[in-house]
């Protein structure tokens, strides 16, 4: 037996000693009561090993490994993705203290939990191999489960993780019937040696009926209509940052997973998974946006945008199937990194508000009123992460969607971008009545905020803000990033 | 034919027992059906030679999990599934009628696929080349499948930890934090409570 290459899961190395370290550590921290305390300690090991983590997929920029017999791949891909979710992951940890605080349940598994999540998506992105997929599924949704059902004594917060653990492990099933039918017909599971098989084949019924199975449990992860119903109820019981990491961390890898194993796996089948997500695409737009409009309460909005979003990464990712090619993917890519940041500093925002008032705010439109006055930065801070969600030029997000849409267009596709800019032209209007109370409405009751964003709070907005920003501005050095990456998924 | 006929017979006991499993009312009788559920998938393992799984298949599930889900029924005292009021009536029928398009459309794809024999790295031919299947199993799990097996535990470790926190009793200390007994119902103040 030869020991295998370990440089490829370096990142992941550290980010489960950090896990570790956290668990070991906490038990010798003060408490002050319960569910109270100074955590730093803690805080400050997961963050190292993010940090960690981060600095080395850096550092193996340009590198092409392939280690434990091809089951995992080091790409500048893989890289991209590690780098991707170690910076969302540490922006939830910066924002989760005040929050965690203010409900009086800040304990030290919360950290260990996040990281062990990003362990699974880091290796979901680096996988090439549908089994160790589907164990690095696992891994980043037990944890989701589990950081989802945090508040163990909100009902709601019960009644999230319960919604989100059943529908999950469901869709977890059917995809992994999905690969058995994958494995039966080609008798491997290293997405080349199946692309290397299937191809041939062409798309016989079979092959399809895998495929379908497998898309529909990637489906479930990214919260694609008709998959999505958990996702409202999920977003609204689990605690906020939470909420904002289950927007964009395991999309993204979900995503990751998508382009990787159905472009490698399943090249003789690409019309067909091309027309499938393309299909996807326009309900899960259309579901995500048309619902968006009659939502009062903010945080359940969101969760419908992020419905919406996730139909427009889909277009992008139709459209390769549908030209078989991957340019429209560098798009899709883009818009994840762009997304990351200003669904993470939106759900801050509230996260924030949510800390300052914890026994009254209860995330409804009426209580925005006023915020410009009150609390003016979160009022800015909240309009700059709306604007960027609607995809308002010198934001991130017009940079997402134009390239994504772009994509769709390049593929021929015309008619799904004009479906797909119709539907955030409309996704304006439930953005901006957002903005219009904060600024233009006057408050029914005092709500006044008790500290002004400090300490990691105003870090991660603030990493978020300017990243909004920056990508909206001068996107290109992103645009390069993307492409270099994108190209050694395909070597 | 010996082997096919043994098959159908072991499948449709162990698909009777699954239909057993989630109709039986009282807990202990459902967990019964399923261990007997185990027993007959252990056997379809026998009779397609994969000896270390059918093995694995009774140590395991029908041995030790078993008896976790027996030992958790009568810690929590549990003898019947309440009998919850049925609030989704109508949905019933047409959750069947869409259970029953499914299975059919399964069905229909599934009969028209051949499977033709193993393929790839694990034939017939191959397993009996190498010694016997315990051999090769054993040989793909340590070497090419390492990464899988050691994701595996780090899932398990977090299943650990999630247990603990879910599961913990909080000290009290004042009237800050609620604990709901079993059988205690919230009040409707904290059914509505945002999060």
């Amino acid at each position: 037996m030869q020991v295998p290459d370990l440089v490829p899961v370096i990142p992941e190395l550290i980010l489960l000693v950090a896990a570790c370290a956290v668990l070991l550590v906490e038990p010798f921290l003060k408490t002050e009561g319960p569910g109270r305390g100074d955590k730093t300690a803690v805080m400050g090991i997961a963050l190292a090993g993010l940090a960690g983590s981060l600095v080395v997929s850096l550092a193996l920029v340009g590198q092409h490994r392939v280690s434990f017999a091809g089951m995992l791949v080091l790409d500048d891909w893989a890289v991209f993705f590690k780098v991707l979710f170690a910076i969302g992951a540490g922006l939830t940890i910066l924002m989760s203290p005040l929050y965690l605080e203010a409900h009086r349940r800040h304990l030290g598994e919360y950290y260990a939990l996040i990281l062990f999540a990003v362990i699974g998506m880091d290796l979901m992105a680096a996988a090439r191999d549908f089994i160790l997929l589907y164990l690095a599924l696992e891994l980043m949704a037990i944890s989701s489960y589990l950081l989802a059902a945090f508040f163990r004594y909100r009902a709601r917060s019960n009644e999230s993780a319960l919604k989100y653990f059943l529908t999950g492990t469901f869709a977890s099933a059917i995809m992994l019937y999905g690969i058995s039918l994958v494995y039966g017909q080609s008798g491997a599971t290293n997405y080349v040696a199946v692309g290397q098989v299937l191809g041939g084949q062409g798309g016989s019924v079979a092959v399809l009926f895998a495929v379908f199975l497998v898309a529909m449990g990637l489906a479930f992860k990214v919260s694609a209509a008709p998959f999505h119903m958990w996702t409202p109820d999920v977003y609204q019981g689990a605690p906020t940052p939470v909420a904002a990491f289950f927007s964009v961390g395991p999309k993204a890898a979900a995503f990751s997973a998508i382009m990787a194993a159905f472009v490698v796996a399943f090249p003789g089948a690409v019309k067909e998974w091309g027309l499938l997500f393309i299909v996807l695409s326009i309900v899960t737009m259309l579901v995500g946006n048309v619902f968006a409009l009659v939502q009062t309460n903010v945080k359940r909005m969101l969760a419908y945008s992020s419905i919406a979003h996730a139909g427009y990464l889909l277009t992008g990712v139709g459209a390769m199937g549908w030209a078989g090619n991957s340019y429209p993917g560098q798009g899709v890519m883009l818009y994840l990194a762009a997304y990351t940041f200003m669904n993470l500093g939106a759900f801050g925002v509230l996260a924030y508000l949510k800390s300052q008032r914890p026994e009254s705010f209860d995330h409804t439109l009426k209580q925005m009123a006023g915020l410009g006055r009150s609390s003016p930065w979160a009022a800015v801070l909240l309009s700059l992460f709306l604007l960027s969600l609607t995809g308002i030029p010198g934001t991130a997000g017009f940079i997402g969607k134009f390239y994504v849409f772009s994509g769709v267009v390049w593929a021929g596709l015309w008619w799904l971008a004009v479906i797909g800019v119709l539907l955030s032209a409309v996704s304006a209007y439930y953005y901006l009545r957002v903005i219009i109370y904060m600024f233009f409405r006057e408050p029914e009751g005092e709500y006044a905020v008790k500290h002004p964003i400090s300490g990691g709070m105003a870090g991660s907005l603030a990493v978020s803000a300017i990243a909004t920003l920056i990508i909206g501005i001068v996107p290109s050095w992103l645009w390069d990033a993307v492409g270099s990456a994108f190209i050694t998924l395909f070597r | 034919m010996t082997e096919k006929i043994l098959f159908i017979v072991f499948a449709a006991l162990a698909v009777a027992g699954g239909i057993g499993t989630i109709t039986r009312k009282n807990v202990v009788h459902a967990l019964l059906v399923l261990v007997f559920v185990f027993l007959n998938v252990a056997a379809i393992f026998f009779l397609t030679q994969a000896y270390f799984l059918a093995v694995v298949q009774i140590l395991v599930y029908a041995g030790a999990i078993m008896v976790l889900f027996v030992f958790v029924i009568m810690l929590l005292n549990l003898r019947t599934f309440e009998q919850e009021e049925q609030t989704h009536r109508r949905q019933r029928w047409i959750a069947l009628a869409l259970s029953i398009l499914v299975l059919a459309e399964f069905v229909i794809v599934l009969a028209g696929i051949t499977f033709t024999s193993a393929r790839g790295g694990f034939t017939p031919e191959v397993i009996s080349a190498a010694g016997d299947g315990t051999k090769v199993f054993g040989d793909a799990f340590f070497n090419n499948m390492l990464l899988p097996f050691e994701v595996a535990s780090v899932v398990l470790l977090v299943a650990m930890v999630g247990a603990i926190i879910l599961v913990k009793r909080e000290k009290t200390a004042g009237a800050t934090t609620r604990v709901w007994e079993p059988g205690e119902r919230p009040t409707p103040e904290a059914l509505e409570e945002e999060v």
